[in-house]
């Protein structure tokens, strides 16, 4: 069955089908979150949700990118969870010092997503660009991993944040402007072309 | 000297990267590539930039997020009657619109009921006033009539008619009407102006009840010496014998063929027989609260499902 099949079964009421749809789409919302939320607890439980909001409401779908709606789902997931931690923010759990200060742990550095079964490269420079993605605006990061990281053109990332084209573009340009000042403050981490300043700078 | 891009300028080298420029801004912006070296610099640093976002490693699921039967959440019982509510708004609406609609076009409107029922009302009043008059006695008119002709020609008439013939029940021929009544009472002869039987067939009160007692009749025609107008047992039928009266206006219809059927039918009736149903203001009422019921049975299950359904979601 194809995809188009297993969505009109789906939407008939077969579960089946939309568990093979899950497995097909499940690693794209799981880097998603992740790459929104910045934590693989938080990640795991935006996916779950988004895929059994999706079996709720999957006879919305009217066709178009699929994999857009998904994400779409995943996004406002992510959303609710991220205001869900602004209404209670969390506490920390860092042991203290015997100043009772907490220990501070550069946890921004580490990459909770690799996981022993997971193939992706250890890389330092893979964690501060996660960082300088995580101190983005909630818009401008979903624009940038949607775009840049999941490989969506600008059509279906406008279709999944339900913003016009031209929000798209410019958020999109500003989170790259501001990704790429981020870096900067990484130095050795860079690139050697990433670290050349302008020629107007120098 | 520090050449500082603009927003607008760093948006259009965002787009360009992604060949997401029209023909015309692409090739306005290669224009100025050649002739501005931050600008070059500027698509470098956002290629780079964008390159490396795009290096970071895509980290796959830890589990399978498939669902079980059990993790779907179940819709509360109240949930389940979505479709009920749903078809019973869709019905009451329905049945809301019909009964407007004939209330409308005046099927349940008191107006066509008044008529209908002052009809009904009417037509037994009618028989009943006939009934009411005095039978035995003649009418005014009829003893105007009576003084004015000579009283002992109505008498030798009556007793020279044969009561059988009075109450025939075939049609009497023509012929027959003019022998056997030359001459009446009431001094209307049967002449040639008057077409045969006319007189006959324009009794009023004789001819009404069709049903009446034939013996009754009788004996009010051969007892008492009164002059009593025979009436015919049967529609049609023509009487001899039967005195016409002078052409004026009665008080009451003329008695058709037609007529004389319904008013004998009405006359069966019996005085307590509720034909005519609700009154006027009671089926008004009736009709107005059936309305407002149904409009109300609407609303409220069309009120239920909305929020059903918003529960659901």
């Amino acid at each position: 069955m194809d995809e188009q099949q297993l969505i009109e079964a789906a939407q008939s009421g077969d579960l089946t089908a939309f568990n093979r749809l899950v497995l097909s789409y499940q690693d794209h919302a799981y880097n998603l979150a992740y790459r929104i939320l910045g934590d693989p607890h938080l990640a795991d439980d935006a996916a779950q949700n988004a895929f059994i909001s999706a079996y709720r409401h999957i006879k919305g779908f009217r066709g178009g990118s699929f994999k857009a709606w998904i994400l779409r789902i995943v996004t406002n997931a992510c959303y609710d969870e991220l205001r869900r931690q602004k209404r209670q923010p969390t506490v920390s759990i860092e042991p203290l010092t015997a100043t009772g200060e907490e220990v501070e742990s550069p946890g921004w550095l580490e990459d909770p997503a690799e996981q022993p079964e997971d193939s992706a490269a250890r890389s330092e420079l893979s964690k501060a660009i996660q960082h300088c993605i995580l101190s983005l605006p909630e818009e401008f990061r979903t624009i940038i991993v949607l775009v840049d990281v999941e490989g969506l053109d600008y059509a279906e990332a406008s279709a999944v944040v339900g913003r016009p084209l031209g929000t798209v573009k410019s958020r999109l340009a500003r989170a790259r402007l501001r990704v790429q000042e981020c870096l900067q403050g990484f130095g050795e981490l860079l690139p050697l072309s990433f670290r050349l300043k302008p020629e107007t700078e120098r | 000297m520090k050449n500082k891009l603009s927003l607008g300028d760093w948006e259009l080298v965002s787009q360009y990267i992604d060949n997401e420029l029209s023909q015309k801004e692409r090739s306005r912006l290669e224009g100025r590539l050649q002739k501005e070296p931050a600008l070059r610099l500027a698509v470098e640093q956002m290629r780079q930039t964008r390159q490396l976002v795009r290096s970071l490693p895509k980290v796959r699921a830890p589990r399978r997020y498939t669902l079980t039967p059990e993790m779907l959440p179940q819709p509360a019982w109240i949930l389940r009657l979505l479709p009920t509510f749903q078809l019973a708004s869709a019905l009451a609406t329905i049945l809301f619109v019909l009964v407007v609609a004939s209330d409308l076009f005046g099927f349940l409107s008191a107006t066509s009921q008044d008529s209908f029922l002052n009809l009904r009302a009417a037509e037994p009043a009618a028989s009943f006033d006939i009934e009411a008059m005095p039978t035995p006695t003649t009418p005014s008119f009829f003893l105007e009539a009576e003084e004015e002709s000579a009283a002992p020609a109505a008498q030798d008439l009556m007793e020279a008619q044969a009561p059988e013939e009075m109450f025939a029940e075939e049609p009497v021929q023509e012929g027959v009407v003019e022998e056997a009544a030359p001459e009446t009472p009431f001094g209307q002869i049967q002449d040639s102006e008057t077409p045969p039987g006319v007189g006959i067939m324009n009794t009023d009160m004789p001819s009404l009840e069709a049903g009446v007692d034939e013996r009754g009749l009788t004996e009010n025609v051969t007892g008492g010496g009164q002059l009593t107008p025979v009436v015919s047992p049967e529609p049609g039928t023509e009487n001899t014998a039967t005195p016409t009266p002078s052409p004026e206006p009665t008080p009451t219809p003329t008695p058709t063929p037609a007529l004389e059927d319904d008013l004998g039918a009405e006359l069966q009736e019996e005085p307590g027989d509720d034909r005519r149903g609700l009154s006027p203001e009671v089926s008004r009422i009736l009709v107005r609260v059936i309305e407002v019921s149904l409009a109300a049975a609407a609303t409220i299950f069309a009120a239920l499902a909305i929020w059903l359904r918003r529960q659901s979601l």
